[in-house]
């Protein structure tokens, strides 16, 4: 949810978006224990109640600091943006990012419209797919392919969302006003992504201790 | 959507019902004078709450706090199960702290170490995400991450970051790469980071950067620095900083049955000679040090013993007499001695530091409270103490094979060296030496180092802090034939000239070094 809140904020993508908040909300009672969820739980009332006027602001607030000019954007939402030293958008960045969504099976969709594959919002679902995919294969009794996800996860958040989330927030930081919307959304998927990477590690490396032994059906 | 600007915490404090001091029930009074002290939090007396952390649930959720105290008789044997609650009650994890108060000799007693825990709790600004780092505790339950029911119980543990902005980097200072016990910091960018896993969360590095860029939740220097001040209310009183392992083997909240308040710290590594002069400057009539001994999980056990060697020395140098009872070092399960009847300052034993708040960072801590103690003793300007622990230094510099070039300043972490051309055109190398740090980078950049030109030691000498920063070479400099701007000092010139002297193919470049200035030089 966190990375399609990434894309455009036109009226059928809010709308979608803001019913899975309302969901998500209702049903967040295990995220609690999770640090993140204070800032979650922001981002998720914000969606919930948000009103007409307040859907036509947060278009403004992407376009001012996401698209204004896609080379000038005060925060780009791209990797290569922040990490490609050249100062390449796309580029070597972008195809990595590409090849390892092509190692899990998975291609841009057409609806996609031309769209890097180095874009927040890819980079997150990415994510989010890999710990569906993790979490059939536990529930399938499956511990040494969850295992082999886990890697993958911690290794694509260290070599790259967790490259230049952190750069990205600062920039939002200096770009956006106080009250901005997609500062407090910045800020909940980097922690969120440090989090992660944290359980993934631990997750993976714990896989074969002789303590593990049930798994949740 | 988000507030603009954030309204200060909301804070609660829970108080164990049991409380009591000499058998007697103190936590009514206790609770008024905490009401007094912190007005507007939410005191609340709570039944059996040592033992029940769901007895602090219900605090959270009448209150609502953004910042929690428990007050509990005896620290619990499962914190985590606290912090647990208070995370799901949306609490930072580190919002959450016990102060111990069972033990306590007096009502008074208990008041301030409350309150000064109530002090460090009001300075923890968050955490950020980067500064949690997640434990799980066990493995033997069900777990599936996408049904997230079914985790392990966990728990958040500090770890330590550092602000880049404020990190002087990699080219002058690195200092705490050095200092980390854990090998868990390294240069990343040009800048220091941390690595979250090897981070043993002992705080050493906090105290070891003197730009103060980095920061352990729990063990900021803003949040000790507000802690030591409640307590330096007190009259004359005696500190122990006591290292959590050695606080935790020491049963019965010994330190405090003995008279003493505690400055709880994660490692006595942490603990510079400038934190033990500051309190002693501002009124304590005796530190302590409490560390773990030989179960040190930093190794900086030792570090400590040279650290009370050099703050005793000092003293004694300063005039105080009974400098070896001031200022003690103590492993884990040892009791503090009797503290010392005497006032450590004559004059009264009120603090001898003019103004402000307490500072921690050093060198700025040892080098006030230097001054501060040696103007209550009126010591002399001739003190001098040539000692490995000491967080200053003592630069020295052989002015006859100085050419002024001022390489020692460009590697300077501090600016303790610093190079300038004063308004008549010379070049001039200058040292404050309160700001030295007496890290050494200064002696192998120094191009004349076959001369020893540049030398620094560990030390503190009286006179060199009274003077402020003086001029330790001046040089004229050489003026460009073409645009008469500064091309470099003369002395340095000079030792070009001789050190290409006789080399016929050299001459033109010679030529070029010694007549033009670096802009006259690219259009040449």
């Amino acid at each position: 949810m966190l990375g399609s809140l990434l894309l455009y904020p036109d009226g059928a993508q809010v709308e979608a978006t803001t019913a899975l908040a309302r969901e998500l909300r209702d049903e967040a009672e295990p995220l609690y224990d999770f640090p993140f969820y204070p800032r979650l739980r922001s981002v998720l009332d914000a969606l919930g109640e948000l009103t007409e006027e307040e859907a036509r602001k947060l278009e403004a607030e992407y376009a001012d600091l996401f698209v204004l000019s896609i080379s000038h954007a005060p925060c780009p939402l791209h990797e290569s943006a922040y990490v490609d030293r050249t100062g390449r958008h796309g580029g070597m960045v972008a195809v990595d990012v590409g090849r390892a969504y092509a190692a899990a099976g998975l291609a841009l969709p057409p609806s996609a419209q031309g769209e890097l594959p180095d874009h927040a919002a890819f980079e997150l679902e990415f994510l989010s797919h890999l710990c569906s995919q993790e979490a059939q294969a536990w529930e399938a009794r499956r511990p040494e392919e969850a295992a082999e996800l886990l890697r993958v996860q911690g290794q694509f958040l260290d070599r790259h969302v967790l490259r230049w989330f952190p750069a990205l927030l600062h920039s939002v930081s200096v770009a956006a006003r106080p009250a901005s919307f997609y500062r407090e959304l910045i800020e909940t998927a980097n922690a969120l992504a440090v989090h992660d990477r944290d359980l993934a590690g631990l997750l993976a490396a714990t896989h074969s201790s002789p303590a593990v032994v049930s798994v949740e059906q | 959507m988000s507030p603009g600007s954030a309204p200060p915490p909301r804070l609660a404090i829970a108080l164990c019902a049991d409380f009591e001091v000499s058998g007697r029930a103190e936590v009514g009074p206790l609770a008024r004078e905490l009401e007094r002290f912190e007005p507007g939090a939410h005191v609340e007396i709570v039944p059996d709450l040592c033992h029940g952390p769901d007895r602090a649930a219900d605090v959270i959720s009448r209150a609502h706090p953004d910042r929690l105290l428990l007050g509990v008789c005896t620290r619990p044997q499962a914190p985590h199960d606290f912090q647990a609650l208070a995370r799901r009650a949306g609490l930072d994890p580190f919002a959450l702290e016990f102060v111990e108060l069972g033990g306590a000799p007096d009502l008074g007693t208990a008041t301030r170490i409350a309150a000064a825990a109530i002090a460090r709790l009001r300075a923890f600004s968050g955490s950020r995400p980067e500064q949690l780092k997640l434990r799980l505790l066990s493995f033997e339950h069900k777990r599936s991450r996408r049904s997230l029911f079914t985790l392990p119980p966990s728990t958040y543990e500090p770890v330590a970051s550092v602000d880049r902005g404020s990190c002087i980097g990699e080219e002058r200072c690195g200092l705490c790469v050095s200092a980390c016990p854990f090998g868990a910091i390294a240069i990343a960018g040009s800048k220091a980071a941390v690595d979250r896993e090897a981070c043993a969360s002992c705080g050493v590095c906090v105290t070891s950067c003197p730009a103060g860029a980095i920061e352990l939740p729990g063990a900021s220097l803003s949040q000790v620095e507000a802690e030591i001040s409640v307590l330096l209310e007190a009259e004359a009183p005696r500190l122990v900083f006591a290292c959590r392992g050695a606080r935790q083997d020491t049963t019965g909240g010994t330190p405090l049955s003995a008279g003493w308040l505690p400055v709880e710290v994660p490692c006595l590594g942490m603990v510079t000679p400038g934190w033990i002069l500051q309190v002693l400057a501002r009124g304590a009539s005796a530190v302590a040090l409490l560390g773990c001994g030989e179960r040190c999980h930093s190794g900086r056990a030792a570090a400590g013993g040279n650290r009370v060697d050099f703050v005793r020395e000092l003293l004694s140098l300063l005039g105080e007499t009974a400098a070896a009872q001031r200022v003690s070092l103590l492993a884990g399960g040892v009791e503090p001695p009797p503290p010392p009847a005497a006032p450590v300052l004559p004059g009264g034993a009120r603090g001898g530091v003019a103004g402000g708040g307490i500072t921690l960072l050093e060198p700025a801590a040892t080098a006030e409270a230097v001054a501060a103690l040696a103007e209550r003793h009126r010591a002399g300007p001739d003190v001098s103490l040539v000692h490995s622990g000491s967080p200053l230094g003592i630069v020295s510099l052989r002015e006859e094979t100085c050419t002024a070039c001022g390489a020692c300043a460009t590697v300077c972490p501090t600016g303790a060296l610093r190079y300038e051309e004063d308004a008549e055109g010379e070049a001039v190398v200058s040292l404050e030496a309160a700001h030295c740090i007496a890290c050494g980078k200064c002696v192998p950049a120094c191009p004349e180092g076959a001369f020893e030109t540049l030398g620094v030691r560990a030390g503190v000498e009286l006179a060199g802090l009274a003077a402020g920063r003086i001029a330790l070479k001046r040089a004229a400099s050489a003026r460009c034939r073409r645009c008469g701007g500064a091309i470099a000092p003369e002395a340095m010139l000079s030792r070009i000239r001789t050190l290409l002297e006789g080399e016929e193919a050299s001459a033109p470049l010679l030529s070029i070094l010694t007549e033009l200035c670096s802009d006259c030089r690219a259009l040449h």
